[in-house]
C-alpha cells in the first residue's frame, strides 16, 4: 500500500488552466506557397551552410539550396519549384550578418516534389538511414533546432539504451501533438523503426500528457505490429516537456512493470522530430517545410498548419485570418515565445508556432513591485534555482555571481518564475538580459585581443 | 592556587611562542612598500575607472612610481591634481593622448525606422534581446540610455531625438560607456583625429537607407578621397592607425548620407553632400 504519491522527479513547474483536447486540434491544413521566400542559411543551431546555387538559377522543389560543410550544419533544400531571386546579406542574431536565399515561387506550378529514393527503415542499414536523415537536412522540431544527424551521432557515441519520444506540448495552446498523433500516426511508428535502428536501441518510450493520453493509446494499439514503446501518461505540468526535465521524471523508478534507467542512458526526440524522420525518409523527402502551431485571439483560423520553409510569418498568419492589428505577435508560445519586431521576417526550420496576440487579450501587468522575499519563484522554479536572488543581482548587474555562484547558465527561460511572482516582477525578462550581458562580457577581452 | 599558578605559566609561555611567531613572519614576510605610496593614492581620484590603462588608482599609482606611467596618463584628474602628482613625484607631467568616447550611429527618431514599439523594461540591454528594440536597423542605437545611467561624469546625455550626445570636454575615456552599450557602439578615440564614422551597418547597398537614412552604404567615396588615411573594415571605413598628418576635410565632402563626419572642437559636422536636400541629392545621382 502507498500511502503518499511517488515524489515528483522534480519540485516547482506551474499547473496552467486544464486543457480538453477538440477535435480541430487533430488537422493539420496546408498554407499555399507565399510568392516570395526568404531561406537564410542558418535556420538551424550551429553553423551556417553553403550556397550551392547563384542568383537568377532555376530551382525545384526539394533540390539541395545549400550544403553542409560543417558537422552542426544541415543541407538546405528548395520548398518551392521556382528561380533564386538574389542572395542577400541579413542580420543575424548569433553571428552579425548570414547570408539569405530569396525564393520566387513559380505562379500556376503544380509545385510537384520531386523526390529523392525511400528509406525503408526495415531494409535499410543504420548507416544508410543515418546518412538518409543528414541528407534530409532535418533538424529538432521540439524548439531547439539543432541537426538530429549529429544527435543522434552523439547518441550513439555514449551508447544510449532508451529512446524517449518526447509527446508534451512544449507550450500551452499549441496542439502539434495530438496532429501528429492522429494525422501522422504512421509516420511516427515509421521515425521510431528508424531511429530504433540507427542507435540500436530496442527499449523506447512515449511520453504524453493527459490530454493526449486516448490518442497516443488508439495509435499504439492499432498499430501493425513489432515492438511497440512503452506508453507514459503524465498529469499536465509546465515545463516538464523539457527534454532533461522529462528524462529525470521517465528515469525515476520502476512503473507499469517498467524498470528504471539512468537518466544518461536515454536520448530525446520530440514527437514532431520522429514524425517528421517517417515520413521524409519513406517519401523520399527532404525538410523543405513543417507543422507549426498558429494560435491566439487575433486569428480567426487558429490551428496546426504545415508551411513550406522560407514563408514569411505575416503571410501565415494572413492566411489563418489575421485580424488587422493584433498587439502583438510571438515567435513560439505564450510562456517562451519572443515578441517579433517585423513580420516579414522567415519561418525557418525548427519553429514551433507563433501566437497573434489580440489587443486586450493579456491581462494588463501592473507596474513591478520589491520583491516581498514570498519564496514563490523558488517553489516554482523547475531547476531548484533562486530566482529571487538573481533577480537581486540582475539589478546591480553582477552577471559574474548570477552565473558562478547561481547558475544562471542552468536557466532554461521557462518563465515560471516571472508567472508566480505577485509582485510582477519580469524576473524571466532579467535573466535573459542577464545573459545576453554576460555572453558580451566574456566576448569583450576577445574582442580587444583582436582589434 | 597551584591550578591558577600553572595556567598563568601556560598562558605566558603560549604569549612568548606566538609573539615569536610573529617576530619571524614580520621578518620574512616582510613586503617593501614605497613610503610615497599612501599619499600617491590619495592624489589620485580614486574612482577606479581605468581610463589610464590600469586596473584602478592604486595599480597606476605603482605604475607611476616605477616610471612606467606619467601623472597625464590619468585622464580624469585635473590639471592641477595632475600638477600636484607631478610634483609629489618630481617628475614632468608629461604628455598624454587626450581621448573621447564617440558613438559610432546617427540614427536618431528622424533617421532610422523603427519596425514595432518596444514597450518592455526601458533598458537598452534588456530592449537588446527582445527583437532587437524594435529598429530596423539591428545595429544601431536602441535610444534608452544605459549609457548615460552608466557615465559618472554627465558628460552623456539623451537628446530629444534619441541619441546620446557626448559632452566631449567632460568625457574622461573611462569607458564605462563602451562597457554598457549591448550594441557595442562608444569608442575611446584620440580627440584630435577628426574623422568619425557615425555607422555601424555593415551591410552594403542602397537598399540600407530603407532602414535608415544615415547609414553608411559602403560606397567607399570618402576612401578613395583619402585613401592614406581610411580603409574599408566591415563595409564601413575605419582611420588607419598612425597614418601621419591631419586628413583632408574633404574627405567627407561627398558622402551621400553624411554618415561619416567631421569633428571640430567637439563639435560634428557632416559633409557638403549630405546637406543637400534629398530631391537634390537624387537629381545630382540621376545626372
Amino acid at each position: 500500500m502507498r500511502v503518499f504519491g511517488r515524489r515528483p522527479a522534480f519540485s516547482g513547474g506551474i499547473r496552467l488552466p486544464a486543457h480538453q483536447r477538440r477535435e480541430a486540434e487533430a488537422t493539420i491544413r496546408q498554407l499555399p506557397f507565399a510568392p516570395r521566400l526568404l531561406l537564410p542559411l542558418r535556420q538551424h543551431a550551429g553553423a551556417a551552410s553553403t550556397a550551392v546555387v547563384r542568383a537568377g538559377d532555376e530551382v525545384f522543389r526539394g533540390q539541395l539550396l545549400a550544403r553542409a560543410d560543417n558537422d552542426s550544419a544541415v543541407p538546405l533544400h528548395a520548398p518551392a519549384t521556382g528561380h533564386v531571386l538574389r542572395i542577400t546579406e541579413q542580420p543575424d542574431a548569433l553571428a552579425g550578418t548570414v547570408q539569405v536565399i530569396e525564393l520566387a515561387a513559380l505562379a500556376g506550378d503544380t509545385q510537384e516534389y520531386t523526390g529523392g529514393e525511400s528509406h525503408d527503415p526495415d531494409r535499410c542499414s543504420a548507416d544508410e538511414l543515418l546518412a538518409a536523415i543528414h541528407e534530409a537536412g532535418i533538424v529538432g522540431l521540439g524548439g531547439e533546432a539543432g541537426s538530429t544527424h549529429r544527435r543522434l551521432v552523439h547518441a550513439r557515441e555514449r551508447a544510449v539504451r532508451v529512446l524517449v519520444i518526447n509527446g508534451i506540448e512544449g507550450e500551452p495552446g499549441f496542439s502539434r501533438v495530438p496532429a501528429m498523433l492522429a494525422r501522422h500516426g504512421a509516420d511516427v511508428l515509421a521515425g521510431l523503426r528508424c531511429l530504433r535502428k540507427v542507435l540500436g536501441v530496442e527499449r523506447a518510450v512515449l511520453a504524453v500528457e493527459t490530454p493526449d493520453g486516448a490518442a497516443a493509446r488508439n495509435l499504439l494499439e492499432a498499430a501493425p505490429g513489432g515492438t511497440l514503446p512503452a506508453l507514459r501518461v503524465l498529469p499536465p505540468r509546465y515545463p516538464q516537456g523539457a527534454a532533461g526535465l522529462l528524462v529525470r521524471t521517465l528515469a525515476g523508478g520502476a512503473v507499469d512493470g517498467h524498470p528504471a534507467f539512468a537518466a544518461d542512458e536515454a536520448v530525446v526526440f520530440s514527437l514532431a522530430t520522429v514524425a517528421e524522420v517517417g515520413r521524409m525518409l519513406s517519401g523520399g523527402l527532404a525538410m523543405t517545410d513543417q507543422v507549426i502551431t498558429l494560435a491566439g485571439e487575433g486569428l480567426r483560423e487558429p490551428g496546426n498548419y504545415r508551411v513550406p520553409l522560407g514563408t514569411p510569418v505575416g503571410f501565415a498568419l494572413e492566411q489563418a485570418g489575421m485580424r488587422p492589428e493584433p498587439d502583438r505577435v510571438l515567435a513560439g508560445g505564450p510562456m517562451r515565445g519572443q515578441a517579433l519586431a517585423a513580420l516579414d521576417r522567415p519561418i525557418v526550420k525548427g519553429a514551433t508556432g507563433f501566437v497573434a496576440v489580440a489587443a486586450g487579450e493579456t491581462a494588463d501587468v501592473p507596474a513591478s513591485m520589491p520583491c516581498i522575499r514570498c519564496g514563490e519563484c523558488v517553489a516554482a522554479c523547475p531547476l531548484e534555482l533562486h530566482p529571487a536572488e538573481l533577480g537581486f543581482l540582475a539589478r546591480r548587474d553582477e552577471w559574474q555571481a548570477m552565473v558562478e555562484d547561481f547558475h544562471l547558465d542552468r536557466c532554461f527561460e521557462c518563465g515560471c518564475c516571472a508567472y508566480v511572482c505577485p509582485s510582477h516582477i519580469p524576473l524571466v525578462q532579467m535573466f535573459r538580459t542577464a545573459k545576453a550581458q554576460w555572453r558580451r562580457a566574456q566576448a569583450r577581452p576577445a574582442v580587444e585581443a583582436a582589434t | 592556587m597551584s591550578g591558577a599558578l600553572a595556567a598563568g605559566l601556560a598562558l605566558a609561555a603560549l604569549a612568548v611562542v606566538l609573539s615569536g611567531v610573529l617576530l619571524l613572519a614580520g621578518r620574512f614576510l616582510h613586503v617593501d612598500e614605497d613610503r610615497r605610496m599612501e599619499k600617491l593614492v590619495s592624489l589620485l581620484p580614486g574612482i577606479n575607472c581605468g581610463a589610464c590603462g590600469q586596473p584602478g588608482c592604486r595599480a597606476f599609482a605603482e605604475a607611476l612610481l616605477s616610471g612606467e606611467a606619467v601623472p597625464a596618463g590619468c585622464s580624469v584628474s585635473s590639471a592641477k591634481a595632475r600638477q600636484r602628482v607631478a610634483d609629489f613625484l618630481d617628475v614632468p607631467v608629461g604628455e598624454a593622448e587626450r581621448r573621447v568616447a564617440r558613438l559610432a550611429c546617427a540614427g536618431d527618431r528622424n533617421a532610422a525606422r523603427f519596425l514595432a514599439d518596444y514597450q518592455g523594461e526601458p533598458s537598452c540591454a534588456a530592449a537588446a534581446v527582445v527583437g532587437d528594440g524594435g529598429k530596423a536597423c539591428v545595429w544601431g542605437c536602441l535610444g534608452l540610455g544605459d549609457c548615460e545611467r552608466s557615465c559618472d561624469f554627465d558628460a552623456i546625455e539623451m537628446s530629444p531625438s534619441g541619441l546620446p550626445v557626448v559632452d566631449e570636454a567632460k568625457c574622461t575615456a573611462c569607458g564605462d560607456c563602451v562597457r554598457a552599450c549591448p550594441k557595442d557602439l562608444f569608442s575611446i578615440v584620440p580627440e584630435l583625429q577628426p574623422l568619425w564614422i557615425a555607422c555601424n551597418n555593415p551591410l552594403e547597398g542602397n537598399d540600407l537607407l530603407e532602414t535608415c537614412k544615415v547609414a553608411c552604404t559602403a560606397c567607399e567615396r570618402c576612401i578613395r578621397d583619402a585613401p592614406d588615411w581610411l580603409t574599408l573594415k566591415r563595409n564601413l571605413p575605419v582611420p588607419i592607425e598612425g597614418a601621419k598628418g591631419r586628413p583632408p576635410r574633404s574627405a567627407i565632402d561627398r558622402c551621400p548620407t553624411g554618415a561619416i563626419i567631421w569633428i571640430e572642437d567637439g563639435h560634428p559636422q557632416s559633409g557638403a553632400s549630405a546637406r543637400l536636400p534629398r530631391v537634390l541629392r537624387a537629381r545630382q545621382q540621376t545626372t
